[in-house]
């Protein structure tokens, strides 16, 4: 841990207790949406699905590169994560992005189960620009690496938010596609590890 | 926390006539006579001088010997409900506004503000589990003589109701589906058997 960095982030205002819970909480949230957009990406299939596949699978890449870029943060401020996995995932700063029933043989709310699933896939981008978008300015200004990192996450849930957007019929976004998946354009240069 | 001067309208700085054990705290702390003062049905009470909320804003004020949420829609109209998240217990005034919904700091789960009902992930939880998701309590609240008044909430509580036996039918619908698929699936597994 970095003891003149935490007591500059403390200085300027910034309850570390605080930060620690939301960054907690964010990386939570990518970690099990990690997780959850597996069983969608599994699930996407048939002759609309499979169009859906490989941007699942960027969306679902890049979140597990967002949680690698936000863990070393939180032990540089003197936070931790939880020891039990299952405490980590009710700490997640987003509700789980479950399946949805009609591709379970269940009744569909938008009459689609293409839709609904893309549904899904919005609104957790959705929580996720809204969960960045508070932290930003909750350091802005104050701690610019933990701005920095969650700066550039931003850029990628907003990103991934829109291509989903893009696929329900709400609008151009003017993205073209990555060059494969989990290419992290913006968060790769937090991350130690290779990220493909 | 708002703490509104008390130059507000005078027939609402009496003292309240069934005060609770700590009752005097909570007035101590709210600067307000009446703030630990049970809401009666159909009585209206100053809770914060208009020009102290503006659009887009939340804030947080005691009344009733609790503490209220107000706050501002995009088109001017203001409203009240409950400071507690309904999901868990987290404080909403730290929140912000999306889109006429309240996004709680905590789980970033989102409120309507004028009909109290859960947004989201109502809209993209399954069934069964959208329909344990509680609403969020509003209270009536109307602009007058340059004040914020809140009443009792009986009116908001009939829309959540409203909602709550729609989302029971829904969960009940995709309980009944799933059966049948269940049945269904179980129908060829059996016809398998005997055919194979």
């Amino acid at each position: 841990m970095g003891k003149v960095a935490q007591e500059m982030v403390t200085k300027s205002g910034i309850n570390l207790k605080t930060l620690t819970d939301k960054l907690i909480a964010a990386a939570g949230a990518e970690f099990t949406t990690f997780y959850y957009y597996t069983i969608l990406r599994v699930a996407a299939i048939g002759m609309e699905g499979e169009g859906l596949k490989e941007i699942i699978e960027d969306a679902r890449i890049e979140d597990r590169n967002h949680f690698e870029a936000l863990f070393p943060r939180i032990y540089e401020l003197g936070g931790e994560l939880p020891r039990d996995i299952r405490k980590f995932a009710d700490l997640a700063g987003c509700p789980d992005a479950y399946l949805p029933d009609s591709l379970k043989g269940g009744k569909s709310p938008t009459g689609s189960s293409l839709k609904d699933l893309l549904t899904v896939l919005v609104e957790a981008e959705r929580c996720a620009v809204r969960c960045y978008t508070d932290l930003c300015q909750f350091t802005h200004g104050k701690d610019p690496r933990t701005y920095d990192i969650c700066a550039a996450i931003l850029n990628e849930e907003i990103e991934h938010e829109a291509w989903f957007s893009e696929y329900l019929g709400e609008g151009p976004s003017g993205h073209f596609r990555r060059g494969k998946p989990g290419t992290s354009p913006y968060v790769g240069r937090f991350m130690t590890a290779d990220h493909g | 926390m708002a703490e509104p001067s008390n130059s507000g309208p005078r027939k609402n700085l009496t003292t309240c006539a069934t005060p609770t054990p700590n009752c005097a705290e909570i007035e101590s702390r709210a600067k307000q006579a009446w703030a630990c003062c049970p809401l009666q049905k159909d009585e209206w009470h100053a809770a914060l001088p208009a020009e102290q909320l503006p659009v887009g804003k939340l804030t947080k004020v005691w009344f009733a010997g609790k503490s209220i949420l107000l706050a501002r829609l995009e088109d001017g109209t203001p409203v009240a409900a409950s400071v507690i998240c309904p999901h868990q217990q987290a404080d909403l005034s730290q929140g912000k506004i999306y889109m006429g919904a309240v996004d709680c700091p905590s789980h970033h789960y989102l409120y309507d503000l004028r009909t109290g009902v859960n947004r989201y992930p109502r809209d993209v939880f399954p069934a069964d589990l959208a329909a344990q998701l509680a609403h969020l309590p509003l209270f009536r609240v109307k602009e007058e003589d340059g004040w914020l008044w809140v009443a009792d909430r009986a009116v908001a509580d009939r829309a959540v109701a409203d909602t709550a036996a729609a989302d029971t039918a829904s969960a009940d619908t995709a309980s009944a589906d799933t059966a049948a698929a269940d049945t269904a699936a179980a129908d060829t597994a059996s016809d398998r058997e005997r055919d194979g």
